[in-house]
């Protein structure tokens, strides 16, 4: 056997190697969310473990809080899933998942209404009337967006977009950390997701389509909305849920400016709490491995990771279904 | 109705009274550059009433250029410029105030690849109609079988008008369903760039038969790289080298008594 020939066995393997990798970590990622969220549900098991809770000061302190709990893990899932109060971190221990959801709605909400339509302007202008002088600068510029840290983002929504709208619009209604101003900021920082990759897409569309558009009478904007939108629309939905997924997912500009007080709310002015902004709050506390709090940790990670997923694959049906081929 | 909309909306109105064959479009000195480079040297045509003329000439000639500057498509490319004149029933194609949308709603175009929309067969040939009238979902569906019975399409597709995308049709189907798009919109003039060069022989035979079919209500120009497809289907025959329009006349005497040394040489396959 050649020298080459070894050589590109050697490279096939490395290839495979890594691709196999990323499988692996993926998988390995969602066998320890799987396997702590399962340790979560399981509390009320351990804390009627005699044994276990003499050990353990904070199996003790959820005995004491939510004897109603105890032995019976059916109640838990119920409760997490059905409730209104989310108080794992106070005395109270109240496991009502639903306010740490309304808060990542209603952020992820506000972020889509300004970078959806938005983006989606941006992307027509820019791939079917900005002369290409005009692209070239205006592009990267918008690129530019989704390179500035999430951290000058949550300080920009929180020491100069809340009191700005403090003061010119909404008065002392508004609290000085709310769901707007956290989705407002969101909404800039995902624009160039939807924007940049609708416009690839937009541009991708066959020039002969737009010709055959033309020269029906069709002007550049008919041309835009009733032949390039459709064409790429699988791409442009695809930006959209990419997009969503990062809103879902973003962290510090939510923790920063919308604030870490669960709140069932659908009214943005109020502060909230974002799943993500939870995990931050835990995670940044002396959290001992196996407690409680840490328990809670993977099960909202969890259906964190379960609604993207859930998302990602509806949108691929939603996209498969509509889309207009073209080859 | 004003006489323009009258005229839009039902063609044979304005052809009453012009004789086929008397000129209706005319290209004075047209000249068109792409950036520095000339395309077209100045062309001076006539092109006759319900009659199919033919463009002829070797690649890069400017015979697609010449369609394309007469529906004012051209001006769609970055970089083109154009001079001269396109008169279209007396009137300047490029004088002001003339919108192109509106003189590309007269002056139809198909396209040398067939390029249907990724829609359903229905909406590829209600897209013109839906973009500039408001028509009764009849009307519309009138319209639309219209146009596809006079591109020969109809009975292949009339099963499946909704469901099936016009990109499932095969090639030659394609290219008569651009032509139904075209011709839903009651166009005056349809222009036809190579439409078969993309065709296999048994669609180009039918592409051509519909051409036939079709003067008699439309001006036809199509421009071709296939002699004998010139040869066969065309009443006039214009030969352009270089940008420059050698010779125009009867595609009967064009072929069999060329004027010019550089046509016979061309027709005669000494080159191109």
């Amino acid at each position: 056997m050649g020298r080459g020939r070894r050589v590109e066995r050697w490279l096939e393997r490395g290839l495979a190697a890594s691709a196999l990798l990323s499988v692996g970590v993926t998988v390995a990622i969602v066998a320890v969310l799987v396997f702590e969220t399962i340790q979560f549900f399981r509390l009320p098991l351990d804390a009627a473990d005699p044994r276990l809770v003499s050990v353990r000061a904070d199996l003790q302190r959820f005995a004491e809080a939510r004897p109603d709990l105890v032995g019976r893990p059916g109640k838990l899932v119920q409760e997490f899933f059905t409730e209104t109060t989310w108080s794992p971190l106070y005395s109270t221990k109240r496991f009502g998942v639903l306010p740490l959801v309304a808060g990542t709605v209603l952020t992820s909400a506000v972020a889509l209404a300004v970078a959806v339509p938005l983006g989606l302007l941006a992307a027509v202008y820019l791939s079917e009337f900005a002369p290409e002088s005009v692209r070239a600068r205006v592009k990267p510029a918008l690129e530019l967006l989704a390179g500035v840290p999430t951290i000058v983002y949550g300080y920009f929504a929180l020491t100069f977009v809340t009191p700005f709208l403090q003061d010119h619009v909404f008065g002392p209604a508004m609290a000085g950390q709310n769901a707007l101003s956290a989705g407002l900021v969101m909404g800039i920082m995902i624009l160039p997701l939807v924007s940049s990759l609708s416009e690839d897409v937009m541009r991708a569309v066959p020039l002969d389509l737009r010709y055959g558009a033309f020269a029906l009478g069709a002007t550049r904007m008919e041309v835009a909305v009733r032949v390039v939108v459709p064409a790429a629309l699988s791409g442009i939905a695809a930006a959209c849920v990419l997009a969503l997924s990062r809103a879902l997912g973003e962290t510090m500009i939510v923790a920063l400016a919308a604030g870490q007080s669960p709140n069932w709310t659908a009214n943005p002015l109020e502060t909230v709490e974002t799943i993500t902004a939870f995990i931050v709050q835990v995670s940044l506390g002396d959290t001992p491995y196996g407690s409680v709090e840490y328990r809670t940790l993977f099960a909202v990670g969890m259906l964190l990771f379960a609604a993207t997923f859930a998302m990602n694959v509806f949108s691929v049906r939603v996209v498969r279904r509509f889309r207009e081929r073209y080859l | 109705m004003d006489a323009a909309v009258e005229a839009r909306l039902r063609p044979e109105v304005v052809h009453r009274g012009v004789a086929p064959g008397a000129p209706v479009l005319r290209t004075e000195d047209l000249r068109v550059w792409y950036g520095a480079q000339p395309a077209l040297r100045g062309v001076t045509l006539d092109v006759p009433e319900r009659r199919i003329t033919a463009v002829i000439g070797p690649s890069g000639c400017g015979k697609s250029t010449l369609v394309r500057a007469i529906n004012r498509m051209n001006e769609l490319i970055p970089g083109v410029r154009t001079e001269g004149r396109v008169l279209f029933r007396g009137q300047d194609l490029y004088g002001a105030g003339v919108d192109p949308v509106e003189v590309r709603l007269r002056i139809g175009m198909v396209f040398q690849k067939p390029n249907p929309f990724p829609k359903s067969v229905y909406e590829n040939v209600a897209f013109g109609l839906r973009l500039h009238r408001r028509l009764s979902r009849r009307e519309l569906d009138e319209r639309v079988e219209r146009a596809l019975r006079q591109a020969a399409l109809w009975d292949e597709v009339k099963d499946d008008l909704h469901r099936k995308s016009g990109l499932e049709l095969s090639g030659g189907q394609q290219q008569r369903l651009c032509i139904a798009r075209a011709l839903a919109v009651e166009p005056e003039v349809l222009l036809l760039d190579e439409p078969c060069s993309a065709l296999d022989p048994i669609s180009t035979a039918r592409i051509e038969a519909l051409m036939e079919e079709l003067k008699r209500d439309y001006t036809l120009v199509i421009v071709t790289h296939n002699m004998q497809q010139a040869a066969r289907v065309s009443d006039f025959t214009a030969f352009l080298l270089d940008g420059e329009l050698v010779e125009f006349g009867p595609t009967e005497e064009l072929f069999t008594r060329p004027r010019d040394r550089r046509t016979e040489d061309y027709i005669t396959g000494r080159f191109g």
